[in-house]
């Protein structure tokens, strides 16, 4: 037995079956492993910020030797944007404010008293150029539940789709796996919002729905509705970009134009229920 | 070999083996870049699965509007929900079946299921005598079946071995999923042909299902057009209803209609006008290619053949000359029914209207009472429904075209104008009218008592019963039934929606149905609207409308046109007519006496008439149900057209057990009074006249 033990390839076997059983097990889900899954995850979440750092810089590099030029001119196109940006950060300071007193108005803090924003870092993401799925770093001890709205000051980003000890996972709205009961924030209609195959790709979403009676043209804000029984009522999607009439269909929908960027998104708040 | 050799050698496999490793590590880590970044957006799409599927595009049914563009029906958005059956474990697939049956039930909606068709809870109990394939059907082995018997055992066996319902769910859960699962069970729902688990539910519930889709996995909604009813109370039977087309109808239609690519779901017209103008409401289905998920939600989808909405559709009816037709009917048939007469057994309860423009045959106004509310149809409230088909008087029942009535005296005109064509009688025969005496073999007496020598006009004006019989007699019935004939009566008038035919006392008839010869006495009972004449009151304001405009027999028609989506006229009503071989004299002879039925002091509808600023022309009618001795009163009829000098319009008015035609004539007078708009004339004379006094 003990010459078993020592002997080098019984114990790489092992650790191979073990591996191997504890790949099959996790991989079915609410399995008890689950919690296996967190004492790994645990030390490993700032490996994986590192990482997901890493995987960024190396896609970068890639990007880079694939099209120099490109990178090169969008370059010079950015320093100029980053002037720009800054007057427009001011505008958007003042914006802010504005939002913020109009949010007042609406009584729109009042409806969110019930609930406890929580602050969340985003540590890693699925590949691809948009946040559609991610990880954040709190979870269950943290007191994150499945389904929780994520927000950021501007708007709807999305659900909490997996919750671990100490992560959770977002499916934000432009995800195929999104649906938000939505509606137009001057009309009662219900429509939905969901993430769409092409529109994806360019951060945008679809909302389907439209009644040929409804009144809709672009520039409307689309808000969370509150009937679907997981988005609490006016939290803002955002824009109507474009109303496309099916030739001859009875309903239309539209392209939304999400107020959050989901090109660019590092923190991001959840809201938890609060008991 | 030397041990510093052997030293060497194993530095050189050392160094290759680095070597080779680092090769392989430099390769997987490419491919591994390569796969999870520059590629990883790509991948990712192509890893979610994706089945290609068809569907079809509801098209959006025609608007149907009165002549004025005042709306009767359109169309709203409504949503439905499906299943198609993704793999789950039994445990997680109940509990999800059960919250999605709750949320329909917290909406006012119920799953119904064929299950119910053969066992029920509470008691648990067969519903049906043939259990055996039922049982087949729900058993996971085959030899289970000898052992279930009772209605008990099926139900647990179900619950625990078909199922697997988690015992911590009572029974009447159990048997919501049960349901849910059974229709699941027996459809095997794919992508391809997902199950309809409700139709048309609110948008609460489709909001609910659609945001919380990640866990009601397998369900996804979807819209389409909805049929909707505006003042379809007033026009129940002109405008039918639609419901969902049957096994016949798809076969027929989508055989008539190719290129309209019906479908076995959808929604057509049943009766009425939604039936008869179907080919113009319906639209053409589209047809949309997608690629959906496990869940069968679209993820993506091009639209292979647009759909074509319906054609709006404009009646020609006129919505307010409707109502007020509908509501003086209402309220005459009270009125009747509380008049004190000994011929009177209190029991008017039924009766049809109809208003016919003599200038081109458009009907303005369709009335058939009792009536009941189309919207019904387009719930599925079932109580409701069963409730319209059980009420008593058939309300269902279009009388103004299905309704076959013995016209009595109202077929005196027709009667006259074969006499005077035959040459029998000239407008100034004079007949002998005393109060007995023997017609064709027969004792006849005469209603309105010894008239002595009396001429056509005051014949028609008194109704005098003696001068037809015995006028009729002199004609002939063959002359009578021939010009009842060229006046389309007991003949297909050739209107939109569903007619009877009627019939006709003649030699035919009598030989064909009852077998029997020909008397002339019958002649003198036809002659006053008896024996076997039976006319819808379609035929009846089309033969009245043919002697107002001169002897145009036109179509009478529901449809003035119809107009395309996109503003096109596609159809429009044909104003053509049969010119019936009358001579104007005739016809001018036959006007004087109608005209003296309201306008002589001895004339039947003199009273109603009195004061009335224009000339009517009309003719009432009492006609003998056979059945007044069982204490039940004639049937009142009133045919009139107006104005005399310029006829515009003709109605006809029927009120089963009316008692007495004259007391019908009222009704008529309401409707010419809307239609004249006499009620506002009378008003503005009457603020002129204010206007002078100040």
């Amino acid at each position: 037995m003990r010459r078993l033990l020592k002997s080098k390839i019984f114990i790489v076997a092992l650790v191979v079956v073990v591996i191997l059983a504890l790949a099959v097990a996790s991989s079915r889900e609410g399995s008890g492993i689950r919690a296996l899954g967190n004492i790994i995850s645990v030390p490993i979440s700032p490996l994986q910020s590192v990482i997901s750092f890493m995987s960024k810089r190396v896609a970068d590099i890639f990007d880079y030797f694939k099209d120099v030029r490109i990178t090169k001119a969008e370059n010079e196109e950015l320093l100029r944007r980053i002037s720009e940006l800054e007057k427009e950060n001011r505008e958007l300071e003042r914006l802010k404010r504005e939002n913020k007193e109009l949010r007042d108005a609406l009584n729109f803090l009042n409806q969110m008293e019930s609930f406890e924003p929580i602050g969340c870092t985003i540590i890693a993401k699925d590949p691809g150029n948009w946040f559609e799925v991610f990880t954040i770093n709190r979870g269950s001890k943290d007191g994150i539940e499945l389904n929780a709205p994520v927000i950021t000051a501007y708007g709807l980003v999305g659900r909490v789709s997996e919750v671990d000890l100490f992560t959770s996972k977002v499916v934000s709205i432009i995800d195929m796996d999104s649906t938000v009961a939505a509606r137009l924030s001057r009309s009662r209609d219900v429509m939905i919002v969901r993430g769409d195959a092409s529109l994806r790709s360019s951060g945008l979403c679809r909302m389907d729905y439209i009644s040929p009676d409804v009144d809709i043209i672009p520039g409307d804000i689309v808000e969370t509705s509150g009937l679907g029984g997981i988005y609490p009522k006016g939290i803002i999607i955002g824009q109507v970009k474009e109303v496309i009439r099916n030739e001859g269909q009875f309903d239309s929908y539209a392209i939304i134009a999400p107020v959050v960027d989901f090109k660019r998104l590092e923190e991001v708040i959840v809201l938890k229920e609060k008991p | 070999m030397s041990n510093e050799e052997k030293k060497h050698k194993g530095l050189d496999r050392y160094i290759v083996l680095v070597v080779f490793i680092l090769a392989i590590s430099v390769v997987i880590v490419y491919n591994l870049a390569n796969i999870q970044l520059v590629n990883g957006a790509y991948y990712m799409e192509q890893s979610i699965s994706r089945i290609s599927t068809q569907g079809y595009i509801y098209p959006k049914r025609g608007d149907i509007f009165d002549r004025n563009g005042i709306p009767i029906a359109g169309s709203r958005m409504g949503y439905c929900v499906q299943y198609v059956d993704v793999d789950m474990t039994p445990q997680d697939k109940n509990a999800m079946f059960l919250d999605l049956i709750s949320l329909l039930e917290k909406n006012g909606r119920s799953f119904k299921s064929r299950l119910t068709d053969y066992i029920d809870i509470n008691p648990v109990r067969f519903k049906t005598d043939k259990t055996e394939s039922f049982i087949s059907t729900i058993v996971v082995n085959k030899e289970d079946a000898q052992y279930l018997i009772t209605a008990d055992q099926v139900f647990r066996y179900m619950r625990d071995k078909t199922f697997a319902i988690d015992p911590s769910y009572t029974d009447e859960e159990a048997f919501k999923i049960m349901k849910l699962r059974y229709e699941v069970l027996v459809n095997r729902p794919t992508i391809q042909n997902p199950l309809i688990i409700a139709d048309d539910i609110p948008a609460l519930a489709m909001a609910e299902i659609e945001e919380r889709s990640s866990y009601f996995r397998g369900f996804s909604t979807f819209v389409k057009p909805y049929r909707v009813y505006y003042n379809a109370e007033l026009v129940s039977h002109v405008l039918g209803y639609v419901g969902y087309i049957s096994q016949e109808q798809y076969e027929k239609l989508s055989k008539e209609y190719p290129d309209k690519y019906y479908t076995q779901s959808d929604i057509v017209g049943i009766m009425g006008i939604e039936s008869a103008a179907e080919p113009l409401l319906r639209g053409v289905s589209g047809l949309i290619s997608k690629e959906v998920d496990e869940s069968g939600r679209t993820t993506a989808f091009t639209i292979e053949r647009p759909p074509v909405p319906g054609n709006k559709v404009y009646l020609t009816i006129d919505l307010e000359l409707q109502k007020v037709a509908l509501e003086s009917l209402k309220r005459n048939i009270e009125v009747i029914r509380k008049k004190p007469d000994k011929k009177n057994h209190g029991d008017a309860n039924a009766g049809a209207v109809v208003v016919m423009d003599v200038k081109s045959g458009e009907i303005l106004a369709m009335v058939s009472y009792p009536d009941y509310d189309p919207a019904v149809f387009l719930t599925d409230d079932n109580d409701a429904k069963a409730a319209i088909l059980e009420q008593a008087g058939y309300p269902m029942w279009n009388r103004a075209t299905q309704g076959t009535y013995a016209p009595g005296s109202t077929y005196k005109p027709l009667v006259a104008i074969a006499a005077l064509e035959s040459g029998t009688i000239t407008p100034n025969t004079l007949i002998y009218c005393p109060y007995k005496e023997e017609v064709g073999g027969m004792p006849f007496t005469n209603l309105e008592g010894h008239q002595g020598h009396i001429a056509l006009t005051k014949a028609l004006a008194t109704s005098s019963n003696m001068f037809f019989y015995k006028v009729g007699v002199m004609t002939g019935i063959d002359n009578i039934v021939k010009w009842a004939k060229e006046f389309g009566l007991a003949q297909n008038t050739g209107i939109e929606i569903s007619e009877s035919i009627g019939r006709i006392a003649s030699k035919e008839y009598k030989k064909t149905y009852l077998n029997e010869d020909w008397y002339p006495a019958n002649t003198a009972m036809a002659a006053i609207g008896q024996l076997y004449n039976s006319f819808t009151p379609v035929q009846l304001v089309n033969y009245i409308a043919s002697i107002a405009n001169g002897g145009k027999r036109y179509t009478p028609h529901l449809i003035k046109m119809a107009v395309s989506p996109e503003g096109k006229i596609v159809y429009e009503a044909p104003n053509d007519y049969y010119e019936i071989p009358v001579k104007p004299s005739t016809i001018e002879a036959v006007k004087a006496g109608m005209v003296a039925v309201t306008h002589r002091n001895d004339g039947t509808a003199a009273s109603v008439f009195r004061d009335f600023p224009f000339t009517v022309a009309g003719k009432t009618g009492t006609s003998e149900t056979g059945r007044e001795d069982r204490k039940e009163s004639s049937n009142g009829l009133f045919v009139c057209y107006a104005p005399y000098d310029d006829p515009q319009i003709a109605i006809v008015v029927v009120v089963e057990h009316g008692v007495w035609g004259s007391w019908t004539a009222p009704i008529a007078k309401d409707i010419m009074m809307a239609y004249f708009k006499l009620n506002e004339a009378e008003k503005t004379t009457h603020a002129q006249t204010i206007e002078i006094i100040w």
